[in-house]
């Protein structure tokens, strides 16, 4: 057999090492490699940094728990710098596991909530799971209170003072969605209904996506995945998982274009031989 | 005790989904059913807390407006028979009917619309560069939405234009598709600190170990036969 | 009749965006409070499902099959009254057990096994047999190499192409295809209100 029918036929399991090889090469071999800040990323952390003292951020939670290794580092790196700043903070999940993943990423802030003083009911409230997906967007657009009667923690709505003055889009400032799905239902409900300025923290697969929503400016902007994570937490400098990420990202995605050139480069030979043959 | 083994489960979860990456095995499947059971278990929890905090709780204090929604929702079950799937046919549309008339009227504005008024870009302004970036966007938009009108013979003109349009959704379709392989790159990076951190690490080391005596007693088992 | 009601609920929401009549906009949020709770209701629907389909195992015995079952519906049943429980200082331990340290790195594994089996296909099927695959792999590389820090490194002209390629053209086909799927969802709308559109609702 030639070497490139020899490729060409590799075992599967001899290329999930190759790429478990390129994870974990950085990891062993740590290499600081420079990043560039985009432009999105600086928008919203700019978008962060002007909010007058009082106003309410909102969180819309809306991916599921395997989305955590790439969602937690820039919704951790963006909600400790909304806890570092004067600002009230308002989180709801529209899927079931979201409210798993928001106490995760509040417990990973504790530090910032304890530091600055935040109180649990007066700056941040945890809203839990509604359920309905568009229904449900539409609702707490128009009137929250008649949408969550109990919070997370099943505290009735009424003991928490944050919820007096957040009764719908016209009280929310700025709103966040932490988002591994289409970004339709929040354009349609958020953008053309609420008003309201929104910001995905998207997982990368809508990096190209998102871009006809920004042009359009239906979006503020956008934090795209690791490399968004790592690009805040250098600008709030809170270095944390996704620095430490832009390693693997780099050796992997090169073991990728690898991969891709060596595929072709055998299936370009086996051509040339097979009509060299003929 | 809890202090040593807790650290250590985050790895041991990791590794046993992972062992599917050398072979099908009880582990991984054990491990598989572990993850459909607690997410169902969530799922069922959640669905228990919204009937209850937002529709149960309005009843109680008076607002009737739920109480249709609470008598007509149990009826959904009833798609689990042939008999009763009638039943369950009306909540479902209910549903379905709501969510189709909050969708259309954002779609019209959110997706054609603004959409629509966003590829108006001017192609006639001091800055080279920027009308041929605009021009492209402009002929892009256009033969993209050419490309999937089937109601045509796609030949003459209209072939070639549906040809760039092809092009330009290729080029959508390659950026789209290495978003998505970033994704599930970035999906594997997480486990990967678990593995390659204190104590997840022995426990990675011990895997290794496994596969090793794994492979080195298949190969064995062969020379044999 | 089930067409007829879906049929006017769709006309009452869409007027309703266009109509300010307080009674007709009290009525449309109260429905859409309504179709939080059938929501509620129908997101468990695919939880009986699963635990209808593990029954189905255990009470015909299937072979390697039904004690998997078993423990998935102990899994389920755990979980569940953790859950009611999580609001106490009782349950809440148990609950954030079972959904932090233990769902969340089955799942992220479970999802990461996507990237491995994405990287085998990429490895066995992406090859240059026209010039549509040449170009998708160019702009899928520009992209990649946009993305990551390396990039600049190698050559500070890669990440601007990958930017170009995604702001531009790329941005304009799924630019055209955005507007054709919004198109879609309102032919499929105008379809439901007429009755033609039925799967959702199980049938033909």
């Amino acid at each position: 057999m030639g070497w490139a029918q020899g490729i060409a036929k590799i075992d599967t399991r001899w290329l999930y090492l190759a790429l478990l090889l390129s994870f974990a090469l950085p990891l062993v071999l740590p290499t600081a490699i420079p990043l560039k800040i985009s432009g999105e990323t600086r928008i919203v952390y700019d978008a962060v940094e002007a909010l007058p003292a009082g106003s309410v951020v909102a969180i819309d939670v809306f991916c599921s728990l395997s989305s955590v290794p790439e969602l937690q580092p820039p919704a951790v790196a963006v909600t400790a710098h909304l806890f570092t700043r004067p600002l009230k903070v308002v989180i709801w999940a529209l899927v079931p596991e979201g409210p798993i993943f928001a106490q995760m990423v509040i417990d990973k802030v504790k530090p910032e909530i304890e530091r600055y003083g935040k109180k649990y009911g007066e700056d941040y409230v945890l809203l839990g799971y509604i359920a309905g997906a568009e229904a449900a967007m539409s609702a707490l657009m128009k009137d929250t209170r008649a949408v969550v009667t109990r919070d997370q923690y099943n505290n009735p709505i009424e003991k928490l003072p944050l919820m007096d003055s957040v009764r719908g889009a016209k009280d929310i400032n700025l709103l966040f969605c932490w988002m591994a799905a289409q970004p339709d239902e929040r354009i349609r409900q958020y953008s053309v209904f609420g008003g309201i300025k929104w910001v995905p923290i998207n997982v990368s697969a809508w990096l190209s996506g998102l871009r006809p929503y920004l042009e359009a400016k239906q979006i503020l902007s956008f934090v795209n995945g690791l490399r968004g994570a790592a690009e805040y937490e250098y600008l709030t400098k809170r270095y944390s998982r996704g620095t430490a990420s832009m390693g693997m990202l780099s050796i992997s995605h090169l073991m990728v274009v690898g991969a891709i050139i060596l595929a072709n480069v055998t299936f370009l030979y086996a051509q040339q031989k097979s009509k060299r043959g003929n | 005790m809890l202090s040593v083994v807790l650290p250590l489960i985050p790895a041991i979860c990791t590794l046993m989904i992972w062992s599917y990456l050398y072979k099908y095995n009880p582990v991984f499947k054990f491990a598989e059913h572990t993850v459909v059971g607690i997410g169902a278990g969530v799922t069922f929890y959640m669905s228990f807390r919204t009937i209850i905090t937002t529709g149960v709780d309005p009843v109680m204090k008076g607002v009737y407006f739920m109480l249709p929604a609470l008598l007509l929702g149990p009826f959904v079950f009833g798609t689990f028979h042939p008999k009763t799937r009638w039943y369950g046919t009306l909540p479902i549309a209910i549903l379905l009917a709501i969510g189709f008339g909050l969708a259309v009227r954002g779609t019209i504005i959110g997706q054609i619309i603004d959409q629509v008024r966003a590829s108006m870009v001017p192609i006639t302004t001091p800055n080279m560069v920027k009308n041929f970036e605009n021009l492209v966007v402009i002929v892009g938009t256009v033969t993209s939405l050419l490309y999937f009108v089937f109601t045509r013979e796609q030949k003459g003109a209209f072939g070639v234009a549906t040809r760039l349009g092809r092009y330009f959704v290729m080029i959508a379709m390659g950026t789209t598709y290495a978003s998505l392989l970033l994704t599930n790159f970035s999906g594997a990076m997480g486990p990967m600190f678990t593995l390659m951190e204190s104590p997840g690490i022995y426990l990675t080391a011990i895997a290794v170990l496994l596969v090793m005596i794994d492979i080195g007693l298949s190969i064995a088992r062969k020379e044999k036969k | 009749m089930i067409l007829t009601v879906q049929a006017i609920l769709t006309v009452l929401m869409i007027v309703d965006f266009f109509v300010t009549n307080p009674s007709l906009n009290e009525l449309a949020r109260q429905l859409t409070n309504t179709a939080i709770v059938l929501g509620g209701f129908t997101l468990s629907l695919g939880a009986a499902a699963l635990a209808r389909f593990h029954i189905n195992h255990i009470t015909k015995r299937t072979a390697k099959e039904w004690y998997y079952s078993i423990w998935t519906l102990v899994c389920v049943v755990l979980t569940f009254s953790l859950g009611l429980a999580s609001t106490t200082p009782f349950g809440k331990p148990g609950y954030d057990f079972l959904t932090q340290t233990l769902l969340a790195p089955f799942s992220a594994a479970i999802y990461a096994i996507a990237g491995f089996c994405m990287f085998s296909l990429m490895f066995r099927s992406f090859v240059g047999r026209s010039v549509e695959v040449v170009i998708f792999l160019i702009s899928a590389f520009l992209l990649l190499m946009k993305n990551a820090p390396i990039a600049e490194v190698i050559w500070s002209g890669l990440p601007i192409m990958g930017d170009w390629v995604n702001n531009v053209p790329s941005m304009a086909g799924l630019r055209g295809i955005t507007i054709g799927a919004g198109v879609g969802l309102v032919a499929s709308v105008v379809r439901g209100i007429l009755g033609l559109e039925r799967g959702g609702l199980g049938r033909e």
